[in-house]
């Protein structure tokens, strides 16, 4: 997944990359560190007391309030609290189930049995069974981009008894947890998965299992959410996002505050209780805030640019291995994001708090510019200049752009600038005749397997025959050794065949206010098991 | 005035037909559609090309802007392809907030403005004149964001007085709404009033040095009397017309204001269409605004004549 991108302003841009630059020199002056804030909060273990309205400042309107429809992280992160799952991430980020009670696979991972929790019930009273899991996995197989893949695997759903739904495959496919776990397989009553089918689902359609309910929907002015008092949680405990889900505040109101700057001076003025995302630069003043904390988030997104395997110059690996060569990483992060704090260098696919972690592949880093100046002579590269798409939206694509021609130019290659908003960088990326490079980010907590570029048509266009068999090795690998052998396998072939550039691994930066007690701090927000303190 | 009046309003139609194709082609001309916005950034360009074919936006450019002339001609604007509403409806939304807004920023402009440039005039060339004039000269080259975020940090962050961003509606109270309108009236009004300033000075200047002044002074009348009743009555056409632009141009949409004070008005619908690359809504909501802003200046011709009996528009 892709860090959910703002409705930003031409002058918004001009403000933050004003604060960006601001931000690299104050990085130099500044002593603090803040490692120590990372991971868990101190207040994290305070119980929470029931009651209030939680404010939550959000970088913008949500795309739309379906899961399922949108892969906006922005979309995933409100609504997780109205919509549920048959599956959710754990505390290692492995998947557990939630709405399902448990599952049974067979050896040869052709056959799921989902065995459903009995007595929850849907914000509309009716209650969830089969029917309404059957209908709603069929609509993510015709709406969620993950969910075709799915299932153009699967034979046949079946609704095995009220409580048990069967899924059986064509071919083995021991990953459909790991699918399931992600926020848009989200479960809806039958009859608004069968009337919604593959369009957006509208705030009426917002029916959910979740802790909360959405009540009012004012685009641009705020989302109201309030607690379901017939929520039916787990027994065991909080696990990660699974587990027992308390719902302390009786609401919770998502407010889109555009610029970052208004997200942290209104959570030092109390206006809001937790502001996301905010800009390295600003930690040195808010950490320094009473009544706040400044929480680096960890782990966070890898980033780095995405060569057009598809046609051009990129196509010849010795030129993406040169590109690799000629940089030095450090440096690209440091332009990027201003403070080391900020950032984690590494091979990895997935980050080292996740059960998918290896350093497979570090031995092919190395910054020798003239290794790279012998590839480019080899490749017989002749000073092509390359169409490098970059954006403000957000601030460090462009900071990262300029270092890497910076320092591309330096071993003889000629790097064409094309600076751009969001909207058209994702048009023209999907246009293979239009770009050479374009950086994007992509989350480091979720199995490898879900990363988008590993799909063949995903812009990039990374079609090697060795990468395919390994993923489609691991879509049926039930057995989670083997699942990890297979992920080392191709973290290694990623960093030979180096379809993109893995930079490193940024941190990103939010505030809550200290009243806030029992909140965790994971990568991605959530508002159960936290409310405010006694 | 009834002849022209009907010519003005008959004027106004070719020219939003005008607007409204120009503001189509630069929006088709422009890369990028609402399909990558909404789909977010991991879809399939499968899913990306299915959901094009479904909004009707893989059809030719004449065809889409055909079919918008067409549903224009029965008054209907069209649909926000992302609010998934009518844009007049999603417009009319957005205009309570535009609306106070322009009016206590233009409020703030006038009441600082107007007094700060007929006494710069009348003390021409004193302190007050040099620091009045320093001063609107500063606040028309301030950049508003500028003034936004440093207004934020004095009165919301480090005083505390005023909320940091927000909007309250009127019907939340007249209190709890200025609460939160105070500081972005403020910073467009500061810049409204240095622009009034400068120009009430300016065009009282020439006024008072004129022969009619000099005998009003002869024949004894105050001073209050002669500013108010006959400089200020005949310098003030060119600030009805600066200050009817104005109200227009605010109307369509303090955009930076309404981005840092997070006000939920037309110019940040507007500016939100243009990145979510919402053709209709922005297509739809600039010809209201080009509408608004034809017919803000009818009114303003208008108003000269009620103004200056020597202005007819029979002619």
């Amino acid at each position: 997944m892709e860090p959910a991108l703002p409705d930003v302003t031409r002058r918004q841009f001009i403000t933050l990359t004003g604060s960006a630059l601001a931000g690299t020199v104050l990085a130099a002056s500044a002593p603090a560190t803040v490692a120590a804030q990372a991971g868990a909060r101190k207040t994290a273990s305070k119980t929470p007391k029931k009651g209030g309205t939680l404010k939550v400042a959000i970088i913008g309107e949500p795309p739309g309030l379906d899961p399922g429809f949108t892969t906006a992280t922005i979309t995933a992160t409100t609504m997780w609290h109205v919509f549920e799952g048959l599956f959710t991430p754990g505390s290692r980020y492995e998947p557990i189930p939630y709405l399902a009670e448990r599952y049974d696979v067979n050896q040869q991972g052709t056959r799921f049995v989902l065995h459903l929790r009995k007595g929850v019930p849907f914000h509309n009273d009716q209650e969830f069974t089969a029917a309404d899991a059957a209908a709603s996995l069929k609509r993510w197989g015709v709406v969620a981009g993950r969910g075709r893949m799915i299932f153009g695997r699967v034979d046949k759903v079946e609704e095995t008894d009220r409580y048990t739904v069967t899924v059986t495959f064509k071919e083995p496919t021991g990953l459909l947890p790991e699918f399931l776990a992600q926020a848009e397989a989200i479960m809806l009553p039958k009859e608004i998965a069968d009337q919604v089918g593959k369009n957006r689902l509208t705030a009426e359609m917002a029916i959910g299992t979740g802790p909360y309910k959405l009540v009012e929907h004012k685009v641009d002015r705020h989302l109201r959410l309030q607690r379901w008092a017939k929520y039916a949680p787990r027994e065991e405990p909080a696990n990660g996002m699974g587990g027992k889900r308390v719902a302390y505040f009786d609401e919770l109101m998502f407010i889109p505050v555009p610029e970052a700057s208004v997200r942290a001076d209104g959570v030092t003025t109390g206006e809001y209780h937790f502001a996301d995302p905010l800009e390295p630069d600003q930690y040195p003043n808010l950490k320094d805030s009473p009544g706040i904390e400044a929480l680096v988030i960890k782990p966070g997104f890898q980033v780095g640019p995405h060569f057009n395997k598809k046609q051009g110059l990129f196509t010849d690996v010795r030129l993406r291995r040169a590109a690799l060569h000629a940089v030095d990483l450090e440096q690209i992060m440091i332009a990027g994001f201003g403070r080391k704090d900020f950032f984690r260098l590494g091979p990895e696919m997935a980050a080292p708090e996740t059960q998918w972690y290896s350093d497979v592949g570090k031995e092919m880093y190395e910054y020798n510019p003239e290794k790279a100046k012998k590839l480019l002579q080899e490749a017989g590269y002749k000073g092509e200049p390359i169409r490098w798409l970059a954006t403000k939206e957000p601030f460090f694509n462009y900071n990262m752009g300029l270092s890497f021609k910076d320092q591309l130019e330096k071993v003889g290659f000629k790097i064409d600038l094309q600076v751009m908003d969001w909207a058209t960088l994702v048009s023209i990326r999907g246009k293979p005749e239009q770009q050479e490079v374009f950086i994007t980010g992509h989350a480091t907590w979720v199995h490898p397997v879900l990363q988008p570029y590993l799909d063949g048509t995903w812009p990039g266009w990374w079609t090697a025959e060795k990468k395919n068999q390994l993923v489609s090795q691991m879509l049926a690998e039930p057995n989670p050794e083997k699942q990890q052998v297979l992920v080392r396998e191709l973290q290694q072939f990623q960093w030979e065949d180096m379809p993109w550039l893995r930079c490193g691994e940024y941190f990103g930066l939010r505030a809550i206010r200290q009243e806030v007690v029992g909140y965790e701090n994971p990568p991605n927000w959530y508002f159960w098991n936290c409310g405010f303190a006694t | 005035m009834l002849t022209y009046t009907v010519h003005r309003l008959v004027l106004m139609l070719p020219v939003a037909l005008v607007v409204s194709t120009i503001v189509f082609l630069l929006l088709y001309l422009t890369p990028g559609d609402p399909v990558g916005v909404m789909l977010g950034p991991d879809a399939t360009e499968q899913q990306k090309s299915e959901l094009r074919v479904r909004l009707g936006l893989d059809q030719p450019a004449h065809v889409q802007l055909l079919r918008w002339y067409g549903r224009l001609v029965q008054g209907d604007l069209g649909t926000s392809i992302f609010l998934h509403k009518k844009v007049t409806l999603a417009f009319l939304e957005r205009l309570e907030p535009t609306l106070m807004l322009t009016l206590l920023a233009l409020t703030c402009g006038v009441l600082i403005g107007l007094p700060a440039g007929i006494l710069a005039a009348k003390m021409h060339g004193s302190w007050f004149d040099m620091v009045a004039m320093l001063t609107a000269i500063t606040g028309v080259s301030m950049p508003t964001f500028w003034i936004g975020l440093n207004l934020i940090f004095i009165f919301a962050v480090t005083l505390g007085w005023l909320p940091v961003a927000g909007y309250q509606p009127l019907s939340r109270g007249v209190w709890e709404h200025l609460r939160y309108m105070l500081m972005p009236a403020f910073t467009i009004g500061l810049a409204q009033s240095a622009l009034l300033a400068r120009m009430t000075r300016s065009m009282m200047l020439d006024v008072l040095s004129q022969d009619y002044i000099r005998t009003a002074r002869a024949k004894g009348q105050a001073e209050l009397w002669i500013l108010s009743r006959h400089a200020l009555r005949n310098a003030i056409i060119p600030l009805i017309t600066t200050i009817g632009l104005s109200f227009a141009l605010l109307l369509g949409g303090a955009v930076i204001s309404e981005q840092i004070f997070n006000i939920p008005g037309v110019g940040r619908l507007l500016i939100q269409g243009v990145s979510r690359r919402d053709y209709p809504l922005v297509q739809g909501v600039l010809l209201i605004i080009a509408a608004v802003y034809m017919c803000v200046n009818l009114l303003v011709d208008l108003t000269y004549a009620l103004l200056d009996p020597r202005i007819r528009h029979s002619d």
